[in-house]
């Protein structure tokens, strides 16, 4: 890996969380992200969420050292990646069900518009790769980040929806 | 065990689900879910809501034996 790579992967972060943090202050003095408060009931579902997170994280990182000891060849930095990936998203969309993930003064739209920004901004690079025809293993990272993103987003949405539909009149 | 008595105490009060929520700060799912049986609020909730439907603990909380 060539030093010129490794300031590109540098400067990228740095952009894209400069991106984000620009992002969040804007939606925060529009009101649409405030801290989140949770009541107890949020509490101890989020606690099982990350016992969940937790578990599938153990599982997977279980079965990933079983397939490199029976020594098949596969890219441990990416196989990594999506193992927390699935754990963070358990826990998410664990909460999502139960309505934990939101706390009870957070409007969950301004929340789910920074998600969609951040898989946009993901899912960018991906899209050249394809246009310009290039290897999608450079992009794969990506890539999963994206499916994590939209996965949780759609979640919210779905049960937002749900809730609106359930709510006493 | 479904809590009818927080709801028939709540629709007295011609109170939404939302409402009541609001008064107690808690989401409205949590108020589904004490309603529904599915969640026991700790005795600080409890007394927050009997103080929002201008109830007692023993009205809105206990369990008849039948």
């Amino acid at each position: 890996m060539s030093f010129s790579y490794i300031a590109g992967i540098i400067v990228g972060i740095v952009f894209v969380l400069a991106l984000v943090v620009v992002f969040k202050v804007v939606l925060k003095k529009n009101g649409l992200i405030r801290k989140g408060i949770y009541d107890e009931r949020q509490q101890i579902e989020k606690g099982k969420g990350f016992r969940l997170g937790f578990i599938v994280g153990l599982v997977y990182f279980i079965l990933l050292t079983i397939v490199q000891l029976a020594d098949i060849e596969i890219d441990n930095a990416f196989w990594t990646f999506v193992g927390i990936c699935l754990s963070v998203g358990s826990f998410a969309i664990y909460c999502i069900i139960k309505n934990a993930y939101f706390g009870y003064n957070q409007p969950p739209k301004g929340i789910n518009v920074l998600l969609f920004v951040i898989m946009l901004i993901n899912l960018f690079p991906c899209i050249m790769s394809f246009i310009e025809k290039e290897d999608l293993r450079t992009t794969r990272i990506n890539l999963v980040c994206v499916l994590l993103l939209l996965s949780v987003i759609v979640a919210s949405l779905i049960k937002n929806y749900i809730n609106k539909k359930d709510s006493d009149k | 065990m479904k809590n009818l008595n927080l709801k028939a105490a709540r629709a007295l009060k011609d109170m939404s689900q939302g409402e009541l929520a609001d008064k107690v700060e808690v989401s409205r799912q949590t108020i589904v879910a004490i309603e529904k049986g599915d969640y026991n609020p700790s005795i600080k909730l409890c007394i927050k809501i009997c103080k929002a439907l201008d109830k007692t603990l023993d009205e809105l909380f206990w369990e008849d034996e039948d």
